[in-house]
């Protein structure tokens, strides 16, 4: 089948620069037959222009060096990407992954055996997968980290992309759920593997990691989000009981003063995710069974 | 260069000349001053000398202090030239020695004696009984202590300023001595949960705790937060002016399977891309067989081949022998042996390199490393569905010292070797023992040129444990059913480990004892306020039963606590019968 170049949209920083130059590429040369187009933003003002002079054999390198204002969150720097794509389907990675080979070609496979309402099919990460749930059927599972993905990009357009008001964290959730609550469906695949080091046994109990915070504090505007203010209460009593007591009240404060625009959903959508059988909260942060 | 001495008395500088004749002629005292940040500012500031010595009037120096300093001095200069302070004790940037603490004591005192010998260590603060001030830096950099009164903090607070200037902070065998004094604990809380305290350290630092001489210090919780990480900067500071080493990631392959050789290579270059303005880092693959045919991973990385002619191994296994033989064609300030199928985390990249960057020569450095379960489907590929994955086992690298009960401890991939001890380790037994080379290189490098044994406790490597299968040889190995060679490589081991006296004696690290200064340390840091009372109320008592039950001492104690009263009035009573309850 001939398709266009797949592009491949990455958001990074000034400490990625030199492992998406000397590992990720490379490494995204072996995972896919043909040529692929990385697309790349800088989330921080230090690191624009970093691969403006990057010219790699059988990958085009592309940088977008808008927007000034810096930093950039997540979701806006997917939604900058994805609004400069045309393909019917993109690809999301973390820059600090690295790309099994064929895990592209495997992931795309997966995509022209899917249907037209697929709207996220989510790589396995590797050697710490996140232990969710999927049907080993179907393949469909209730929520697609943004760290490996194939995102359908009319779906993707259609729900207006990532909400960027999180900045980091539970985006992928969140365009999950959509996913599901408007018709798509969120399917895993577990042959499309990419190494990806991250995760609590790097991180240090004497600083306050972006996870931690965001986490925390993204996990209160999700419930709000999606199950009105009795979500929010309900978030903020499973924060309080694991949560530190200094981050809960930080996390608070910030919502109290920043957040005051941000909404419930719809009374008809906040139903449908109280019953569908995809939106799951089953305590902090944990919005699927776990994998035996 | 003149010695900056606060003193509480006219009595206690009288008996500080007294205790330390040689140095009492370039000596000023600061006396009776209410505030040692006062005083530290007077120091740097009121006089012209670049270099100046600070310390406590219950301070004794030996005979050779003077003669010392000129030699760290010129040391210094050369290896270290953007020193900001140079302390004999404090918090170092990473854990050394049997218990794999950070806490470095070049001293003596009522807690106990040095746990370190003959090496410069960086910290992250020092303690303030005896501080080099590098003025002349200081004053460039205008570095000033707050007006704060009391006699707690002043050292933390100028360490932390150094390093958020520019300057590395040290501590060095040069400055050493003895203290008669156990600090004042609760007046350091008293001091560490102040307000003024509390707004400099969210100003200053990102970390929400970190530890000082005298104990965890909390800081307020700042997101994002203002200042930065006390550890890293610290190992920043004190890598800058250094040179630039060169570490060798080997990767031992059998040319089984490429997918995981690849794996593991891809891992290592990760590791490069995140140290790679910190460290020189070759990646080479060493294998005895033929390399024909691996042409895509040659062209990734140096490739070694041994030849047979070189195995001469009387074990009938090579694993150790390509160690020895990739020291010797590897010429490399630092040595890390990688199996094929295992990864290298690049997590901890920034601060394993910085810590090789500033560690002594003759260093060996630990590791944490985790085992993986991994099963896989009917071929070698991680993206396989069938395939699966699970954590196991962590290994710790404070554990390191296990091996000396004969126990593969730390796997070779959590061991860092520096040039020289990689070096020292006789090819000889290399060549006898086919497995559990892990515990032989520890332990010859110890016996051999007495390695300073670095701990780091981050996850730094992952080991595959795989599932047999048709195509990895389950002939050999530590999992191999038949244990002739594991049990031969074991009584090798002891042998080497038995035969002769060494530099450093096996009977000092396994007969129990602990570490100078580690047992009474753990007490110090790791009790409660509550333990501490208790326990200083027992030495005390039983000071006091000592005294009272011992009439022919009574005229040398009671001339103790005089003078101790002298210096420091019922503190210094009380601090005097705790003594003679030790005893």
């Amino acid at each position: 089948m001939f398709r266009p170049m797949i592009p491949i949209h990455c958001v990074f920083g000034p400490q990625h620069v030199e492992h998406i130059k000397q590992v990720l590429v490379p490494s995204l040369k072996t995972s896919r037959k043909e040529r692929i187009s990385l697309k790349l933003v800088s989330y921080s003002a230090e690191s624009v222009g970093a691969f403006r002079d990057f010219t790699p054999d059988h990958l085009e390198v592309t940088e977008f060096l808008t927007p000034k204002v810096r930093p950039l969150g997540f979701a806006a720097g997917q939604n900058l990407l994805a609004a400069n794509s045309a393909c019917k389907f993109f690809i999301i990675i973390n820059p600090d992954c690295i790309a099994f080979p064929h895990s592209l070609d495997r992931l795309i496979h997966a995509w022209d055996l899917s249907s037209s309402d697929t709207g996220i099919i989510e790589g396995r990460q590797w050697p710490f997968a996140h232990p969710k749930e999927y049907d080993p059927h179907t393949f469909e599972t209730p929520w697609a980290s943004g760290a490996f993905a194939l995102i359908n990009a009319e779906w993707y357009r259609k729900l207006g992309g990532m909400d960027e008001r999180y900045f980091l964290y539970h985006e992928d959730v969140d365009l999950s759920w959509r996913m599901w609550l408007n018709g798509a469906s969120v399917l895993f695949c577990p042959a499309a593997a990419i190494i990806h080091f991250s995760g609590g046994p790097f991180y240090r109990d004497d600083l306050i990691e972006n996870e931690t915070y965001y986490g925390t504090r993204n996990y209160i505007l999700i419930l709000r989000k999606f199950f009105g203010y009795a979500g929010e209460a309900r978030g903020i009593a499973d924060v309080t009981r694991i949560a530190d007591a200094r981050l809960v009240a930080k996390c608070l404060r910030d919502i109290a003063e920043n957040f005051g625009d941000f909404k419930p959903a719809s009374i008809d959508l906040q139903n449908k995710a109280k019953t569908h059988s995809k939106i799951k909260v089953l305590g902090y942060n944990k919005f699927h069974e776990t994998r035996q | 260069m003149k010695l900056h001495i606060a003193t509480r008395s006219k009595i206690a500088e009288t008996q500080f000349c007294e205790a330390n004749p040689n140095i009492s002629q370039r000596v000023v005292f600061h006396s009776k001053s209410t505030s040692l940040f006062d005083a530290i500012n007077r120091i740097i500031y009121n006089f012209d000398d670049d270099i100046a010595i600070f310390a406590h009037d219950d301070v004794y120096f030996p005979n050779t202090l003077i003669s010392s300093i000129e030699e760290l001095l010129t040391f210094l200069g050369q290896e270290w030239p953007n020193w900001g302070i140079i302390g004999n004790a404090g918090v170092a940037t990473y854990g050394f020695g049997v218990n794999g603490k950070q806490i470095v004591r070049y001293l003596s005192d009522s807690r106990g004696g040095p746990n370190a010998q003959g090496h410069i260590i960086p910290c992250q603060s020092v303690y303030g009984n005896v501080m080099m001030l590098n003025c002349r830096a200081l004053r460039e950099k205008a570095i000033r202590l707050p007006h704060w009164n009391g006699y707690q903090l002043y050292d933390v607070v100028l360490s932390l300023q150094a390093l958020s200037q520019g300057l590395a902070v040290l501590v060095a065998p040069h400055l050493a001595c003895f203290h008669d004094s156990a600090g004042n604990r609760d007046a350091f809380e008293q001091a560490a949960s102040s307000q003024d305290f509390a707004a400099y350290l969210g100003d200053t630092v990102a970390n929400v705790k970190f530890t000082t001489w005298n104990g965890i210090v909390e800081a307020p919780y700042c997101f994002p937060p203002n200042g930065f990480d006390v550890e890293l900067t610290a190992l920043r500071r004190a890598s800058e002016c250094r040179q630039k080493s060169t570490l060798a990631i080997i990767i031992r392959s059998e040319l089984h399977n490429r997918f995981l050789l690849e794996r593991t290579i891809s891992t290592a270059m990760a590791f490069r891309a995140e140290a790679h303005e910190i460290l020189n880092i070759e990646i080479a693959t060493i294998s005895d067989a033929k390399s024909e045919g691996w042409d895509h991973c040659e062209g990734l990385v140096q490739f070694i081949e041994m030849p047979l002619e070189s195995i001469q191994s009387e074990a009938g296994e090579t694993r150790s022998v390509l160690v020895s033989y990739a020291i010797s064609k590897v010429d490399a300030d630092f040595y890390w042996f990688i199996d094929e199928g295992d990864w290298i985390f690049p997590n901890e990249a920034e601060r394993i390199g910085l810590t090789l960057r500033v560690s002594p020569d003759s260093s060996i450095m630990f590791l944490d490393t985790m085992r993986f379960g991994e099963a896989f489907g009917v071929e070698i590929d991680s993206c396989h569905s069938d395939y699966a994955i699970e954590p196991s086992a962590r290994v710790r690298a404070r554990d390191w010292t296990l091996a000396f009960g004969g126990q593969s401890s730390i796997p070779l991939s959590g061991m860092i070797l520096s040039h020289k001890v990689a070096n020292s380790i006789p090819r000889a037994i290399l060549d006898r023992v086919a497995h559990m080379e892990n515990a032989t290189l520890l332990l010859a490098s110890l016996f051999e040129c007495a390695a300073f044994p670095i701990v780091v406790d981050k996850l730094a490597v992952g080991i595959s444990v795989r599932k047999p299968l048709k195509s990895i040889p389950r002939s050999h190995g530590v999992l191999a059913i038949d244990r002739t060679i594991v049990n031969r490589s074991a009584a090798e081991l002891a042998s080497f480990m038995t035969s002769r006296p060494s530099v450093a004696p096996l009977y000092y690290y396994v007969s129990g004892a602990p570490a100078a200064g580690a047992a009474p340390y753990r007490d110090r840091f790791e009790a409660t306020r509550e333990e501490i009372r208790l326990i200083n109320l027992k030495r005390s008592i039983s000071g006091a039963v000592s005294l009272v039950s011992n009439p022919r001492r009574w005229k040398r104690r009671l001339r103790e606590l005089r003078l101790a009263y002298g210096r420091a009035g019922i503190k210094g009573v009380r601090r005097g019968l705790r003594k003679f309850g030790l005893e």
